[in-house]
């Protein structure tokens, strides 16, 4: 995921890169979504951030919110998706017994059509139940909210990233001993770093 | 956006810091690492050179020229006459190590390593010819890139100067660099710088390799355009947005 964030933005404006007028709005939507997420996380990394790189910050996210709704339809759970196959269910039934009392009336070329806006029609109405339905409220997306007051009340992110183990001291002790004229380099290591 | 470290700063001349008391001090002692060039193959001349990575020669003989009257003034132990430049020693390289300090910490250094193969695979893989950034002029040059220039190496090559006492080894490299689009501004639709190879040629350069600054990555678009990827690290964002 680290990395997939470093080359997304990118990738995806060459896979958007030539969309009908009907899609422009939508994939203008997704490459700012994605690009407010990618910015915001590299911004994060930051060691020094400023009262300006916050205000970006805060903006990212902003941003990101205003134009999340697009990859909603993506975001469906099992439950979701059970529940939009049972409406579906529902509406073929439906839509089934109306088309079979209509059948004697209609022509051959009138029922496809008839079956053809049907099946656009059970199609929207998935579409929007899975629109209705769908959120992005879990705990990793609202923590963005909170890094821009966090890092005003208690400093850079970084400082806290559980990325950072206990093995970059192995580089700091042995730059430190190869400083040292190897005589008590304990001592002589750990005045190097001011302890 | 271009947040700059004090040592950049101080650099430039643009603030004085001074160090009082106890203070952190802002500049290291330690040195930054140095470019290195690996991968050293046979000694050749520029004609080999040329063969071997399917080059022009004219077009590389050229290049070399335009290359030492650019640099006379600092740098003239190369001579500028194409017979004698023809008979000097060269060797060819496949790899430059670049270190590229991190992005707020000037003490730290990760290294870049830029590969060329020309058309001979690497470790069983296809061809690696990397994509570099190479720093062409000031920072108002070349549109929203700030002087720097996206460029692809064709070779990387260290020439002696055996003719002149002086004998100097001068690290060099060749690159093709890209042409921006749109001036370089940011595509509106895709928030992207875009660049494109030249179509006329001509858009090979040879720069020193202190000239090639580290990394970077561009993504296809089409057959002769590139979409610059500026988000593969906080440097490349706070230096190019």
């Amino acid at each position: 995921m680290h990395n997939l964030g470093h080359c997304i933005s990118a990738v995806l404006a060459f896979a958007l890169r030539n969309p009908d007028s009907s899609q422009y709005h939508d994939l203008k939507s997704a490459l700012k979504c994605v690009s407010a997420l990618v910015d915001f996380s590299l911004m994060a990394q930051y060691c020094s951030p400023t009262s300006y790189t916050l205000v970006y910050m805060e903006w990212y996210v902003q941003t990101f919110h205003q134009t999340k709704h697009i990859f909603l339809e993506f975001r469906t759970s099992k439950t979701m998706c059970a529940e939009a196959n049972c409406q579906d269910r529902d509406l073929r039934e439906l839509m089934a017994n109306h088309h079979a009392n209509e059948a004697y009336h209609n022509t051959a070329a009138k029922g496809r059509l008839q079956v053809d806006q049907e099946r656009l029609e059970r199609g929207n109405q998935r579409a929007d139940l899975i629109r209705r339905e769908n959120y992005f409220n879990f705990i990793k997306m609202h923590y963005r909210s909170h890094f821009a007051s966090h890092v005003r009340h208690f400093g850079s992110l970084s400082m806290y990233s559980t990325e950072i183990g206990e093995l970059v001291h192995k580089e700091q002790i042995k730059d430190g001993y190869r400083r040292s004229n190897k005589n008590e380099a304990g001592r002589q290591i750990l005045s190097q770093y001011g302890c | 956006m271009r947040l700059q470290t004090i040592e950049a700063l101080l650099k430039t001349g643009v603030i004085v810091v001074e160090n009082r008391g106890m203070e952190m001090p802002t500049s290291s002692s330690r040195s930054a690492p140095r470019r290195m060039l690996k991968g050293r193959t046979n000694i050749d001349t520029l004609s080999e050179l040329c063969r071997a990575h399917e080059i022009e020669y004219c077009d590389m003989m050229e290049e070399m020229l335009r290359f030492i009257k650019q640099t006379a003034a600092d740098d003239p132990r190369l001579p500028a006459d194409p017979t004698k430049l023809g008979l000097l020693s060269v060797q060819r390289v496949t790899q430059l190590e670049i270190p590229v300090s991190e992005f707020q910490e000037p003490d730290v250094f990760q290294i870049h390593w830029s590969h060329y193969t020309g058309t001979k695979a690497f470790r069983n893989g296809g061809a690696r010819n990397d994509w570099v950034w190479v720093q062409t002029g000031g920072e108002e040059s070349y549109g929203d890139l700030r002087g720097r220039a996206m460029a692809q190496l064709l070779a990387l090559f260290k020439i002696r100067n055996v003719l002149s006492e002086a004998a100097g080894v001068h690290w060099r490299a060749l690159v093709r660099v890209l042409d921006l689009i749109n001036g370089g501004k940011f595509h509106l639709a895709s928030g992207h710088i875009r660049v494109g190879k030249r179509s006329t040629g001509g858009d090979m350069r040879i720069v020193g390799i202190g000239a090639v600054i580290g990394h970077g990555h561009v993504i296809p678009n089409g057959e002769r355009q590139y979409i610059v990827n500026h988000r593969i690290d906080p440097r490349t964002l706070n230096d190019i947005s």
